[in-house]
């Protein structure tokens, strides 16, 4: 049975679609009512607010806790600014990705870490020969995501902190009513949006307030669903769904590297020794085998599709995960999708896809697998530019945004 | 054993030219009427004390010429006037307008309402004039089957090449949609013509003036106008029962029938009412098609969706009929002469205001009527010194709210009475007689389900595809079993043209 | 010289979206907006600070998709929240809502009708399966029957071969669907009155007509071309109002190079050696061009734009009878906070569709009946939606923005159109009354309102007697008789100067598609460039 977060208490009510899901051990909301598009709409034009109690955190303290997790990681987080928080992935010694999330600079000493998997024994099994521990928080945090253009306005009126200054994957240390809270200005649905991390004693009483002042702006509790499409948009990629973590991996072939998922930006190579080092510095000279893209289906042709057995074009009305074979024009398989989207803000059917890096070039032609009235059919796609939703706002300050 | 080649179910004038077609064909034709009389809503009414009516419906000036040429009802003393007769819409004030429609003589009838409107009607007669040689042939023919297939459709199209080679096609399939009072407002100003000339194309219909579609109904009753039978249905029917008596068809009256007997997977007879049944070959129904579908034909016969659109036709009704015995002769007001026929609607929002009421299960408390005075022509009708008034009165619902009690029903007869009685000076004092028959008693009467008069409304979809899907050729999904009364392609009254080409389907087939 | 390969009269959606496709293919391309805002009737206007509203048209409807993706709207700012469901409030207090969520609406209809209830899927079945054949009609130019060259008979023949598709039972339900009225055509599906009556009003918007009345049918379809579109479920908010349309229309445009001019009045079309040669503005500057196109309507194009002695005296005659009759009106509010309605208190997705005033058949009739002799209606049928519910950014945060349309207001009104000024208060009284009697607490939370009838949105938007589609989508006004037989295909008899609004085939609403074919046409022409 997955165990109920701090916030099941007010997120349970409020499922009236009763639709759960088992996310890291966590009952989590995949969608409050069975119309989910409210959700995805919330994150665009109001706020959603979603429980994401469940990703993994841990602590990394000591006073060689930056040069620890630098070595960690492919990104050099001593560059890291205290209150900043970046974004990275690790790999394993063959440079293979073991997980995604992201880094905090909480203190000159003190760090804290998100990921997706469970990742304390791979957090701490170096740890010892740099004098740092590792703690997992998991437990004791809860956190909540709130997104959306009307995300700021929100926290303002609940919080003291600056949000005006806050700039993008910064951190604020601030109240939100008697609770003490941390304020990153991260999230999975590439708007605007910041989340929240709270003490577990305290989360009833953040949830209330972020809950009754966002009502008036819009505020809507948001499922996984609604996010799911979101990241899609905003090009994000899925541990277990678009990548495998490597040491979970049965056979070579499914391991990914950095390059391969298009994090090439997060790999800073020209510094001292860290995981996975040589192999991606091999890499980054030979190029990767596949690379990571995102697909936009032809509408034209996938109408052209459906409408040969009379049908309107359908789409999924969620995101999904089931993975698609990708050919070239000749009909020859160069890769695979992994997941998929239709883009309810972009009006474009999308999917992440891994593909002979030779076909990766924007505006490259391609065509993807489709099941029409149970046939299988390939619908011409193309290479669009990543990702597909992408608004100023995501990363502006107040003062710099124009009415 | 066979008691005919061809039964026909129900006597009136589409019964009596289908049957007279089938036995001039040769075939034997035993016909069966409910009623005691043959005519159906054609036949002469008896009212009052010595008060008769020559026909439920006034109009007989849609007659198919091709119906009187091939039964030869010329020969049975069928007589047609030389030109559709002239109506006068009344006014309370002055003269009204006497309508004649030849324009030339109408001219100065007009011209004393406005001179524009009697250049005007020139050039509208003139319209239909030239329209009518393309229309009404295509009135007159069995419907092309849209599913047939292109070579079919090709053939319809072929058919209709005078019309749709026509350099102003586009207009006139601009005015078939439109409705009644936005075309006429295009071509005149004065409120009685326009009134006058709207109200055949909404009368007994569920539409009013500004209704859309109304205008196509125009448009084919002024493409099929012609002469009126002289003595009116009655005489129609009168010429119809001779030609089949000529033809020896064997009539029965007062013989309801009560199913149609199905073998075999085909009509093959029918049930009388007085548990006997007669058989034959096939049986053609010149009754309302939504009756026999839905009611005379055993359950099973039909795929279960014939049925279900059977039930859809629609067929409210919307007309009352008020017949009149008067002392004296009557004359209206401002009117030297006699006049027999009258058209009371004083505008186009008067004829849309009548109208309204029955939307909401209510009678107009000022109803557009349509009058004729048939005793102007045939004085036998009533007693000497007496005439005979016949009204259907517009609009009245069948479906009264609250029914059709004593109290509504006097309501009724007396809006209409003081219509009358603003245009027929000293009216009241001199009826001798009345009758009235409601929408709910003409659809009792008649067998007319709904009420309508011509077995189903003439909204658009209703006149291409008449009366459902699967019998608007006629034929029915069931073999043996034909349609054939104004409930199919035209409809539009007491045409002749479905009994006719029902027959002539028949033949084809037979 | 011509400096323009092309003026648009008008920065209305379609203006815009035939400028974008021009300027697009590469043309020049000016538009000119009389207005200080693009937008034409699909503007959002700040008229009470804070709060923006879709002035004219309030949801987006049939806008085509191929055209958002041809012009990469969404790139230009459109954003469009599909309405999440139709709630029909009762006198009785009971209440309907259809959502997008097909069960819940099965079982909201059942409390109704349990036959209606499953009936609802056929229906949509059967009008799903029509639409089909409709969009091959609205997403082409119009037919054109009874010519023989072989480009329209090919056309013709394609148009035959979709129908023949239907099959026979299709084929007779769609010609009872153009020739039938709503309720008629409803009557042979459903049977609750309550069911009934909100469906048949999609039937009327817009136009002169009762939901009796025949050729009411057709537009029923409307709700259901949002299927054939698939994902694009083309029924919404526009993000920031209606107005975002245009201005992401207008954001396509200007990044493919063209023009846009705001209060820039054009007062007539030049015409020079019987040919549209440029225009005119009110300020006296001559601008050439070798075509101009209006977004105007029909009678502003070609009776007030162009010296009659152009035109020949019957097309002139078929666009003095081409009927435009306004026959609505609009009343917006500014709300202190969230009206609730006694049936269904509180906020809930039936707050965040559309909102319809249509409790019975008899009831919307009666309204029509009224408007039939020139008066508005006493009780009309009113269509809410309060688009700050899912688009906070038109209202002050806990502050809402109520749009609602109302029919009928004939323009025509009984003592003359310009006694409409008269009227506007009472009117906008009644409006407020009607929807007061179910929501109790609304005139205690009004903070603003803005009453339009027929007449204003004839003075300020240029509608025509205020008619708000530039022309009843009447039979006779649609496809190859919009606006004139024989012109309707975006070309006038006037060489140069093409119609490119909603006066034009396909006809009204924020579909863009007036404007797409016009362009397209005019770049298929050789008179696009020379």
């Amino acid at each position: 049975m997955p165990r109920p977060s701090p916030f099941h208490p007010r997120t349970a009510p409020l499922c009236e679609a009763l639709r759960w899901k088992d996310w890291a051990g966590y009952a989590a909301v995949c969608s409050y009512t069975t119309y989910m598009e409210r959700e995805y709409f919330a994150f665009r034009h109001a706020a959603g607010l979603i429980d994401v109690t469940p990703l993994c955190k841990y602590e990394v303290r000591g006073a060689r806790a930056g040069e620890y997790l630098a070595w960690l990681m492919v990104r050099d987080v001593t560059r890291l600014k205290p209150n900043q928080v970046a974004y990275t992935c690790w790999c394993d010694e063959h440079g293979k990705i073991v997980d995604d999330g992201t880094v905090w600079r909480l203190d000159d000493d003190w760090y804290r870490v998100t990921a997706a998997e469970p990742s304390l024994a791979w957090l701490s099994r170096f740890a010892a020969d740099f004098d740092v521990t590792v703690t997992d928080v998991g437990d004791r945090i809860a956190a909540l995501s709130l997104q959306g253009p009307r995300s700021r306005a929100i926290l303002q009126q609940v919080g003291d902190a600056d949000l005006d200054a806050l700039r993008f994957f910064y951190l604020a240390r601030t109240r939100i009513g008697a609770a003490e809270v941390i304020v990153t200005r991260t999230g999975y649905t590439g708007d605007l949006g910041y989340e929240v991390w709270v003490d577990n004693e305290d989360a009833l009483a953040v949830w209330d307030a972020l809950y009754d002042a966002g009502r008036p702006h819009g505020l809507a509790p948001a499922g996984l669903d609604a996010m799911d499409v979101a990241r899609i948009e905003a090009g994000f990629i899925m541990n277990g769904v678009d990548y495998y973590s490597a040491p979970h991996c049965l056979i070579e072939s499914r391991k990914n590297t950095p390059y391969e998922l298009d994090l090439g930006w997060l790999v800073h190579l020209d510094r001292p020794d860290f995981l996975g080092q040589a192999a991606l510095r091999r890499e980054a000279e030979t190029g990767p085998a596949e690379k990571l893209v995102c697909l936009e289906y032809d509408w034209d042709d996938y109408e052209r599709l459906f409408a040969r057995h009379g049908l309107p074009p359908e789409v999924c009305p969620y995101a999904w995960r089931d993975p698609r074979p990708v050919f070239d024009v000749f009909g020859n398989q160069v890769g695979y999708a992994t997941s998929g989207a239709w883009s309810p803000t972009m009006k474009r059917n999308l999917a992440l896809a891994l593909v002979r890096p030779e076909m990766a070039d924007r505006g490259s032609r391609l065509k993807i697998e489709v099941m029409v009235e149970y046939v299988r059919r390939k619908c011409l796609a193309t290479v669009v530019e990543k990702p597909v939703f992408r608004d100023p706002r995501t990363r502006s300050l107040p003062q710099h945004e124009s009415v | 054993m066979r008691d005919a080649d061809t039964i026909v179910i129900g006597g009136g004038h589409s019964g009596l030219t289908a049957a007279a077609r089938l036995a001039q064909a040769g075939q034997r034709v035993l016909l069966f009427e409910c009623r005691p009389d043959v005519g159906g809503r054609a036949a002469t009414l008896s009212f009052g004390d010595g008060f008769r009516v020559p026909g439920l419906l006034h109009d007989t000036q849609h007659l198919f010429d091709g119906a009187v040429r091939q039964l030869r009802l010329d020969r049975a003393g069928l007589h047609r006037d030389e030109a559709p007769a002239a109506w006068l819409n009344p006014q309370t004030t002055g003269p009204g307008l006497l309508l004649h429609h030849e324009a030339g003589q109408a001219h100065a009838e007009i011209a004393a309402h406005s001179a524009r409107d009697a250049d005007r009607y020139a050039d509208y007669r003139q319209h239909f004039d030239r329209l009518r040689p393309e229309v009404a042939p295509l009135l007159r023919r069995v419907p092309p089957d849209p599913s047939a297939g292109v070579l079919e459709l090709l053939r319809a199209g072929w058919g209709a090449r005078g019309l749709l080679l026509r350099r102003d096609l586009l207009d006139i399939l601009r005015t078939l949609p439109m409705c009644v009072a936005d075309w006429l407002n295009e071509w005149f100003e004065g409120d009685l013509l326009k009134a006058g000339l709207a109200l055949p194309a909404v009368a007994g219909e569920f539409t009013g003036p500004w209704s859309p579609g109304t205008n196509a109904l125009l448009v084919v009753q002024n493409c099929t106008v012609a002469g009126a039978v002289r003595g009116g249905p009655a005489g129609l029917i009168k010429a119809l029962l001779a030609t089949c008596r000529e033809y020896g068809v064997t009539i029965r009256t007062g013989t309801e029938v009560t199913a149609v007997v199905v073998e075999g997977g085909a009509a093959r007879g029918v049930q009388l009412a007085d548990g006997s049944r007669c058989n034959a070959e096939r049986v053609v129904a010149a009754i309302s098609p939504k009756d026999l579908l839905t009611r005379l034909v055993p359950a099973g016969a039909f795929r279960p969706q014939v049925v279900e659109r059977a039930r859809q036709i629609r067929t409210r009704g919307t007309t009352a009929k008020l017949h009149l015995g008067v002392r004296g002769e009557v004359r209206f007001a401002h009117r030297d002469a006699a006049v027999s026929r009258a058209r009371i609607a004083p505008s186009i929002d008067a004829i849309e205001r009548a109208f309204d009421p029955v939307k909401y299960r209510r009678f107009a408390d000022r109803p557009v009527l349509d009058v004729w005075i048939p005793t102007v022509e045939e004085p036998g009708l009533a007693p000497a010194g007496h005439s005979v008034v016949s009204v259907l009165v517009h609009y009245a619902s069948a479906d009264l709210a609250g029914g059709w009690t004593a109290a509504q029903r006097q309501g009724l007869a007396t809006v209409v009475r003081d219509t009358l009685g603003r245009y027929i000076p000293d009216l009241a004092s001199r009826i001798v007689s009345e009758q009235l028959l409601t929408p709910a008693d003409l659809a009792a009467e008649f067998r007319l389900p709904g009420g309508h008069l011509g077995h189903g409304e003439l909204g658009l979809d209703q006149m291409l595809v008449r009366p459902t899907l699967d019998c608007a050729r006629y034929a029915t999904p069931l073999a043996g079993l034909t349609l054939a009364s104004s409930g199919c392609f035209p409809g539009g009254g007491l045409t002749c043209a479905s009994g006719l080409l029902a027959a002539e389907r028949v033949l084809e087939t037979a | 010289m011509s400096q323009y390969d092309a003026i648009i009269i008008g920065g209305g959606h379609n203006g815009l979206t035939c400028a974008a496709y021009l300027a697009r293919a590469g043309r020049k391309v000016l538009v000119l907006e009389r207005r200080h805002v693009l937008g034409g009737a699909a503007v959002s206007e700040e008229v009470f600070p804070g709060f923006t509203f879709s002035v004219c048209s309030y949801v987006v409807s049939l806008l085509r998709p191929h055209i958002i993706r041809e012009l990469d709207l969404a790139r230009h700012g459109l954003q469009i929240i599909p309405l999440e469901s139709s709630f029909v409030p009762y006198p009785d207090g009971r209440s309907l809502n259809r959502s997008a969520d097909p069960q819940e609406t099965r079982r909201e209809i059942a409390g109704f009708s349990a036959r209606d209830a499953e009936r609802l899927d056929e229906f949509r079945v059967a009008l799903t399966r029509m639409s089909h054949f409709v969009k091959n009609v609205i997403d082409n130019p119009a037919a054109a029957p009874g010519s023989l060259r072989p480009a329209e008979l090919w056309q013709q023949l394609r148009l035959g071969k979709a129908l023949k598709e239907l099959g026979p039972d299709l084929q007779h339900l769609h010609m009872q669907l153009l020739t039938m009225s709503a309720v008629d055509f409803l009557d042979m599906w459903f049977e609750s009155d309550q069911l009934k009556a909100p469906m048949a009003v999609s039937g009327i918007i817009g136009t002169y007509l009762g939901v009796r009345s025949p050729g009411t049918a057709y537009v029923l379809l409307h709700h259901y071309m949002g299927e054939i579109d698939g994902a694009f479920r083309s029924w919404g908010f526009a993000r920031g109002g209606t107005g975002q349309v245009s201005n992401a229309i207008a954001g396509a445009a200007r990044r493919y190079g063209a023009e846009i001019r705001t209060e820039a009045p054009v007062a007539e079309v030049l015409v020079r050696d019987g040919q549209a040669a440029g225009v005119v503005l009110a300020s006296g500057e001559e601008i050439l061009a070798r075509n101009v196109v209006s977004n105007l309507d029909p009678h502003q194009t070609f009776l007030k734009m162009v010296d009659p002695r152009h035109f020949d005296g019957d097309f002139l005659g078929q666009i003095r009878r081409y009927k435009l009759r306004g026959s609505s009106g609009k009343v917006n509010l500014a709300l202190d906070r969230l009206p609730e309605f006694a049936c269904r208190p509180g906020d809930g997705p039936h707050m965040r569709g559309d909102i319809a005033i249509a409790p019975s058949i008899d009831y919307l009739e009666k309204a029509y009946d009224e408007a039939k002799y020139g008066q508005y209606s006493s009780r009309p049928y009113l269509n809410v939606v309060i688009p700050s519910l899912v688009d906070p950014s038109v209202a002050p945060p806990g502050k809402h923005v109520m749009s609602i349309f109302v029919q009928y207001a004939p323009y025509q009104h009984a003592d003359g159109p310009a006694a409409w000024p008269e009227h506007r208060e009472a009117f906008g009284d009644t409006v407020i009354d009607t929807l007061g009697e179910y929501m109790p607490t609304l005139k205690d939370d009004i903070l603003h309102r803005q009453v339009l009838t027929p007449w204003d949105l004839e003075q300020q938007f240029g509608l025509t007697e205020g008619n708000i589609f530039h022309g009843e989508l009447s039979l006779e006004q649609l496809a190859f008789l919009r606006p004139a037989a024989g012109w309707a295909r975006y070309r006038t008899p006037l060489r140069r100067l093409w119609l490119c609004g909603s006066g034009a085939h396909p006809g009204g609403g924020i579909m863009g598609a007036p404007g797409e074919l016009c362009a397209k046409t005019m770049l298929k022409g050789s008179q696009g460039r020379g």
